[in-house]
């Protein structure tokens, strides 16, 4: 038995280094991450011990009112996101060293004020600590934002978007929170706490879903995603947190939320059906033609958190028609792909981040070279994050995209015929988004790490600390995979709260000769699948061929294959000298702007430049041609930025003239209001 | 000179005694005229017009239009191996992405230098040099050269002689209109009428063959006359199955006119509007199917195709589908003419007596020809020295004044019509190149 006071102490020394981090963060940066990564190292020790002991701790810190205490809690559920994102942030931190050469202080010691902040919205016990921890998560963000290396006006304007969406959804999920207050009678429900079935499920659910869904991106709230990372072209470490754990703190508030109701309707698993199904295309799509190293894994992500909410509601669906099966494994899906794409997220934003920095832009179509030194490595690691985020066996990506898909493929099994179909339609839209995802990381790998060109120049090196950061992501995501069992009892370890029993031994079982726990079912009698000997498989074919490969070489020349070197050539003629000139990213996916144009609201202009010198056959005039897609979501918002603008500049003029009398009347007014309302409703 | 343009076309510049001619066509009065060349304008359409400039082996570069600059452009090579561009020519395509922004030819890999080849030698040996120019438009490569040796020889052809060339060179429009036919069928990959096509052309390489030795009709003309008749149970013959392949043909196309999805690649697909078409030059099919009025067979006859009708088929919609369907309507016309002329042709003979001298306008042994090619009009000029070899050359083949029109129509048109408007051109490498 793991006694109490371990865990505890264990949270508290994981506190006082992100803590000691912060504070060391203004004077030494280096120092500072070093911290970081000892606090993650103890946040996975802490976590991977209340995982497997299954163990839950509370620690009261005061009284809020005569129900509730402001207290830390570390439960199954929390602890297996407090598992994800101390993994991400111990790379994160070993990457920073070396990459934040060029940034203020002030960068290290927000990143981990921000860090700080996410371990007390994962352990938060309490709606007021798990609050404290939410807007101090967002206000560090805001500020790293605003460190972001792209012109001042975007910067600014991207850090003020990212607050203005932050808000709103501490708003949103302040409004859920006073639902379950309301039914449970206490503030004390983070954390494991009985499920209350109340008529104001329906407005719990849906703020909850509208609150953490705005920190996530889902659609329509994806520019909250995309645009702070994109325009502002934030730190790359920085990004890396926003969009790998801190969207990964919205999956945790949906998935507390959802353990803390009973009585699901059968809307709820349609609504986060749609919202998920949507949010994965519309990623998926503006993935595939971003041309911004920041954007697209940012977009990448709105694909993956659809997922995610797509697998919930599944989840909600099944729990519904008491399916237990499929509810249990698709909540498990929903936890895995949690844990899968944050590793993979992370370590995407860490990659660009660093062939960014070589290339001296965010631009993937920009044709600059990259220092060879500098890259050295780089490109074996980067592979490992490409095909997990494509989603291709036996990778971390592949495991949890195959069970979300197997459980929608089971929606057949949902009891009425418009669940059934939605169900399959929202399959076929995952899976073409999981499609898509293919040729977008294509898209990064080729063009952001391949194909730019590598010149001998003395440049920036990554000193071990890059190329260690990276290699570490890299072996988290194939230990993912071809560990998914272990991986697979952790989320059912999670999972154990929600469901009742930890339904690991359900699904891991042996078949065709694999031996158990090595095959993961997806239902019964369903699907089955072994990472782990698919890994094995691939490997032993990867080694057949190197050993043939390296017979032939070693045989004398007389029997041995010549190898015949020749100059590279295209088309008949000789290789450009610079490969970009001849193809570039942008137009790698162009097809997919002018065949989509509908959706993207593609368009395409000719300009012509200089004076026309017509002759008689010749007219030698010159074009500027440009081709630009369109977020249409971005442009409802810019209308309501106008129409917020305009009110406010209204109400400034005839509302609150500057007369200070005035304020202070409101000011009453509102006072009398508010004791007024406690008046009437107290006792 | 200061009405060049639209409705004047500078269709051709050559040297002869020493001055630059140009070789004007008057689209409104449908006549040829020539004038002599102010030296600044022959230096820039010289090149253009003759491609003489470039040497084997180094790229003739045609640009149609400005330069292209813009986020993401970038210049793809096409070519000279790369699939679907079927002879060794090239182009560079100014793209950033799927969408064609600027098509520039490159040309000149399969230049051979014909028209220096043939100086000095005896008309009848350069004429087996030109007619191997390009082996589809042989027929009317050796018709224009012959005729025009004969004009400055001032030699009597007989009619039956002349109407056989006329003969060949119906037949030679019917194989290569099909032979387009076909090309396009396969670009939209519609197999059946592709090979339909292709089989139908066969038929008419067959009768080539057997009615004038040749497939490709070299070696059927000589100077003065043919080097082979036909004799009347061929004619008779030869109207027949070029009866039937006719209707066969027009059974195709009634296949073709129903497919909705053969249809929607033609229509609209590189757009060459009438204004470009003929301030480009455009010649031939090309220009008639975005509505120019110019056949040689009717604004430039040579003898029998002022005696038997051909009708000058048109259209106006100006895209794949207008160029595809002047086609098949000439191929029709075709047969008409070709039933025409075996049924009416005179029998007095198929070679000419001895040479005559005569003395020419422009200067001693001085002639030029203009032959309607399949792919359009052929213009040669041809000087004859004292000894009555060939002193000069100048071939103005069809295909090189259509790469201009060829490449501004593909602008805005995205990857996949590529095909479409190179095979509705009916362009030919060979030919540009000779």
């Amino acid at each position: 038995m793991i006694p109490a006071y371990l865990i505890s102490g264990l949270l508290f020394g994981t506190l006082a280094l992100f803590g000691a981090g912060f504070a060391l963060g203004l004077f030494a940066k280096k120092a500072a991450y070093v911290l970081g990564g000892v606090g993650s190292a103890l946040g996975v020790a802490l976590s991977l011990i209340a995982l497997t002991s299954g163990r839950t701790v509370s620690i009261d810190l005061w009284l809020v009112n005569s129900t509730s205490h402001a207290q830390l809690q570390v439960s199954s559920l929390n602890a297996y996101f407090l598992l994800i994102s101390s993994l991400v942030w111990l790379g994160t931190c070993l990457y920073s060293v070396r990459y934040d050469d060029d940034y203020p202080n002030s960068l290290s010691s927000l990143l981990l004020l921000t860090i700080l902040s996410m371990v007390i919205v994962l352990v938060s016990g309490d709606a007021f600590t798990f609050l404290i921890g939410w807007e101090s998560m967002t206000i560090a963000s805001f500020f790293m934002i605003l460190e972001g290396k792209g012109d001042k006006e975007g910067v600014r304007n991207a850090a003020y978007l990212f607050l203005a969406f932050g808000e709103g959804s501490s708003v949103l999920i302040m409004l859920s929170f006073a639902g379950l207050f309301s039914a449970a009678g206490t503030f004390s429900f983070m954390g494991p706490a009985a499920r209350v079935v109340t008529p104001l499920g329906p407005w719990i659910f849906v703020t909850a879903l509208l609150g953490f869904g705005l920190k996530m991106g889902l659609a329509p709230f994806h520019m909250s995603e995309w645009l702070p990372i994109a325009h502002s072209s934030a730190p790359s470490n920085a990004s890396a947190l926003l969009s790998s754990t801190l969207t990964l703190m919205g999956v945790y508030g949906i998935i507390d939320v959802v353990s803390h109701l009973g009585g699901y309707q059968l809307w709820w698993g349609w609504l986060a059906l749609t919202v998920g199904g949507v949010s994965a295309l519309l990623g998926a799509l503006f993935s595939s033609v971003s041309e911004h190293s920041k954007g697209l894994p940012a977009y990448s992500t709105i694909e993956n958190n659809g997922m995610i909410v797509v697998a919930i509601g599944v989840y909600l669906i099944a729990t519904y028609y008491r399916l237990t099966f499929l509810a249990d494994f698709a909540l498990v899906a929903a936890l895995f792909h949690a844990f899968s794409h944050s590793v993979s997220k992370a370590s995407l934003f860490l990659l660009n981040g660093w062939m960014s920095k070589l290339r001296g832009t965010f631009d993937l179509t920009s044709a600059n070279p990259v220092p060879a030194g500098g890259v050295r490595g780089v490109g074996a690691i980067g592979i490992f994050t490409a095909l997990s985020l494509a989603a291709v066996p036996p990778l971390a990506g592949f495991v949890s995209e195959w069970m979300i898909l197997e459980a929608l493929f089971q929606s057949f099994r949902f009891g009425d015929l418009a669940s059934q179909i939605l169900g399959a339609l929202v399959g076929a839209v995952v899976a073409l988004a999981a499609g898509i995802m293919v040729v977008t990381m294509t898209k990064v790998y080729g063009f952001g790490i391949l194909w730019p060109k590598r010149i001998a120049a003395p440049g920036e090196k990554g000193g071990g600390y890059i190329e260690g950061g990276l290699a570490y992501f890299a072996a988290l995501i194939v230990a993912v995979g071809v560990a998914a069992p272990g991986v697979f009892y952790l989320a059912s370890q999670a999972a154990s709260r929600m469901l009742g029993a930890n339904p690991y031994g359900l699904f891991v079982t042996g078949l065709l000769g694999v031996p158990a726990p090595f095959v993961i079912l997806s239902g019964s009698p369903f699907g089955g699948f072994s990472p782990t000997f698919t890994a094995l498989a691939f490997l032993s074919i990867l080694m057949v061929t190197l050993a043939v490969a390296g017979a032939v070489r070693a045989r004398p020349p007389r029997f041995g294959l010549r190898v015949r070197r020749t100059p590279g050539w295209f088309a008949g003629a000789a290789l450009a000298d610079d490969s970009s000139a001849m193809y570039n990213s942008f137009g790698y996916s162009t097809p997919i702007r002018v065949m989509l144009r509908f959706l993207f609201r593609t368009k395409e202009s000719v300009v012509q430049v200089g004076p026309v010198q017509r002759t008689v056959i010749r007219s030698p005039e010159e074009y500027v041609v440009d081709l630009e897609v369109l977020d249409v979501f971005k442009k409802f918002y810019d209308v309501l930025a106008k129409w917020a603008l305009g009110l406010s500049a209204y109400t400034s003029r005839k509302v609150m003239p500057g007369k200070l009398g005035l304020y202070i009347v409101y000011i009453m007014a509102a006072l009398v209001f508010v004791l007024t309302y406690i008046l009437l409703t107290a006792g | 000179m200061e009405r060049l343009g639209e409705k004047m076309q500078l269709s051709s510049v050559f040297q002869a005694g020493g001055l630059n001619y140009a070789l004007i066509s008057d689209t409104e009065t449908n006549k040829t005229i020539i004038s002599e060349l102010p030296l600044t304008l022959s230096e820039e359409f010289g090149a253009l017009l003759r491609g003489s400039g470039a040497k084997p082996g180094s790229p003739l570069v045609l640009e149609a239009s400005g330069r292209v600059e813009g986020y993401g452009v970038f210049e793809f090579p096409y070519g000279p191996v790369s699939w679907g561009v079927p002879e060794a020519g090239a182009f560079s395509l100014m793209t950033y992405g799927e969408r064609v922004l600027k098509v520039v030819p490159r040309l000149n890999f399969k230049k051979r230098g014909i028209e220096r080849a043939v100086l000095g030698r005896t008309p009848e040996d350069a004429l087996l040099f030109v007619e191997r120019s390009a082996g589809n438009f042989s027929a009317a490569y050796s018709t224009c050269f012959a005729a025009a040796v004969e004009d400055s020889l001032g030699l009597e052809v007989p009619s039956e002689a002349r109407w056989t060339r006329a003969v060949a060179l119906e037949l030679e429009r019917i194989h290569n209109h099909l032979y387009v036919f076909g090309r396009l069928a396969e670009a939209a990959s519609q197999n059946i009428a592709a090979t339909q096509a292709h089989a139908l052309r066969e038929r008419v390489l067959r009768l080539n063959s057997r009615h004038f030795g040749h497939r490709y009709l070299f070696g059927i003309n000589s100077i003065g006359g043919v080097s082979r008749g036909l004799p009347k149970d061929e004619r008779r013959t030869l109207t027949t199955e070029v009866r039937l392949i006719g209707r066969e043909f027009s059974e195709l196309v009634q296949y073709f006119l129903s497919s909705r999805i053969f249809l929607d690649r033609l229509q609209g697909t590189a757009k060459l509007t009438r204004k470009d078409a003929l301030g480009l030059g455009t010649v031939g099919p090309s220009a008639r199917g975005s509505g120019v009025q110019w056949d040689d067979r009717l604004t430039f006859p040579l003898e029998p195709y002022e005696d038997i009708y051909v009708n000058l088929e048109t259209e106006d919609g100006e895209d794949t589908m207008a160029r595809t369907m002047v086609r098949v309507k000439e191929v029709e016309s075709s047969t008409i003419a070709l039933r025409e002329l075996l049924d009416r042709m005179p029998s007095d003979g198929t070679k000419s007596g001895p040479h005559r001298r005569r003395a020419d306008s422009l200067g001693a042994g001085f002639s030029f020809c203009r032959v309607e090619s399949p792919s359009g009009d052929l213009i040669q000029a041809v000087q004859l020295d004292g000894g009555g070899r060939v002193g000069s050359l100048h071939v103005r083949p069809p295909s090189l004044v259509n790469w201009l029109p060829f490449a501004r129509s593909l602008e805005g048109t995205v990857f996949t019509d590529f095909q479409f408007a190179f095979e509705s051109f009916g362009l030919s490498f060979a030919d540009s190149d000779r």
